[in-house]
């Protein structure tokens, strides 16, 4: 009998001590957090202090701006636009607010970004145009191993916002892709660079337009294995030509006056 | 042959400098007050920039009294430009090689002046000791603090692993 209350005794006790135990982890949390978020204040203020944060918030993006170039260093230059962009985030918060209320940071996007990151350059970019890259860099291999997939994700994402595309420097490996390409309406569009691994001959049925006549804007053109349409209005106000691999498909004399007149 | 005709700039601490105009007017700022207020002895107040920012920016001048004026309608899109806007020359490396407190000094310094080329060589300076380096080398550089609580820093660094092992 005096045996059995003994042991309620110290189950009750043992669980009022964890009891306490958890209401003191649970405090020293709450402590813990607040410490955090009052250290993370302090160095703030102190970051608001240092000369660099004295200039003016145009001349610390034109700096920025300036930083995304490539760089000698592997690394840096192996990233991406974004992959530099959201490096540069990382170094406190000052930077990261301005960064990201930076629409003009964010309008160059590349097929090596993941989904997501190009989903937020898409939204932080607001309505700026937008520059689009899908270069075989870093590596051939790991970029082909993920196309099928990758690709029609990219250019669905891509597609759906063609009307801010401002350049265009792609590696295509069908005349599917030139096309979904070719036939959205990019009214802003003034570069254009698209080398397929296949060649192909972007054609528009019923009598359409490639990029659905929109612009002309266009004055920059390169194709590598993609022919076009030689006399679509949208190359009828060239400024650089380079064409290449076309084989059959190549324009004429007379065509390619007509682009570069 | 007649001397050429000189302006006097007076910096936030008093001190005068007597320079020619084709020089002090490298700053639209003050090509503008010297167009709006005329030709006058007195000299041009410049509040914002002290005695030793001021000999700087005026060394600069001098030294590049002869070049073109920058193009206000660049196209920074354009290669030539681009490719303008990554490079600088020896004598400007050599020149805005200071120490980081007379070099951002020299930045807003040629930001009120309104000296374009200038503040362009002083952005890039900096954006070439930004390049490359990691954020920790960052923030080292510039006496930055890490604000970020570790929850953000773990939340940052997860959202951002992808960028890291490229």
């Amino acid at each position: 009998m005096g045996y059995r209350e003994d042991t309620r005794t110290d189950n009750e006790m043992l669980a009022q001590v964890d009891n306490y135990a958890g209401a003191i982890k649970s405090t020293l949390n709450t402590v813990q957090g607040h410490l955090f978020r009052r250290m993370s204040a302090l160095h703030t203020e102190h970051n608001r202090m240092i000369p660099l944060h004295q200039l003016p918030i145009e001349i610390f993006v034109q700096i920025v701006t300036g930083a995304l170039e490539p760089f000698r260093t592997r690394g840096w230059s192996r990233r991406t636009h974004l992959g530099r962009l959201v490096t540069l985030c990382q170094v406190c918060k000052g930077w990261r607010d301005v960064i990201r209320s930076t629409p003009s940071l964010w309008t160059t996007i590349d097929i090596l970004d993941p989904a997501a990151i190009t989903s937020t350059a898409i939204s932080l970019s607001a309505n700026h145009p937008l520059n689009i890259l899908g270069t075989l860099t870093p590596s051939p291999v790991r970029f082909w191993g993920n196309v099928p997939e990758k690709w029609s994700e990219f250019l669905d994402t891509l597609i759906t916002h063609s009307t801010r595309w401002r350049s265009i420097q792609l590696i295509v490996a069908s005349s599917e892709a030139a096309l979904g390409i070719m036939t959205a309406p990019a009214p802003r569009l003034q570069s254009l660079e698209v080398k397929s691994s296949v060649p192909c001959r972007v054609d528009i049925q019923n009598g359409g337009d490639i990029f659905q006549a929109t612009g002309p804007r266009l004055r920059r053109l390169g194709l590598h294995g993609v022919a076009a349409p030689w006399r679509s209005w949208v190359l009828g106000d060239l400024r650089y030509l380079s064409l290449s691999g076309l084989g059959e498909f190549a324009p004429s004399y007379e065509e390619m006056l007509g682009m570069l007149r | 042959m007649s001397a050429a005709p000189q302006v006097t700039l007076e910096s936030s601490d008093g001190e005068k400098f007597k320079v020619d105009k084709e020089v002090a007017e490298r700053s639209v700022l003050i090509k503008n007050m010297i167009e709006d207020v005329g030709e006058s002895d007195n000299p041009i107040p410049l509040p914002n920039v002290n005695a030793s920012v001021l000999k700087k920016v005026l060394e600069y001048c001098e030294h590049h009294r002869g070049d073109p004026l920058p193009a206000a309608d660049a196209d920074p899109s354009n290669d030539d430009n681009r490719k303008r806007a990554t490079e600088i020359s020896d004598w400007d490396q050599k020149f805005i090689q200071v120490d980081q407190e007379m070099l951002f000094e020299i930045i807003l310094a040629a930001n009120y002046m309104d000296i374009k080329p200038l503040l362009d060589v002083g952005c890039k300076t900096v954006a070439n000791m930004i390049k490359g380096k990691t954020p920790e080398e960052i923030r080292k550089l510039f006496n930055i603090v890490n604000d970020f609580t570790p929850e953000e820093e773990a939340q940052i660094k997860k959202e951002n692993e992808w960028a890291e092992d490229r």
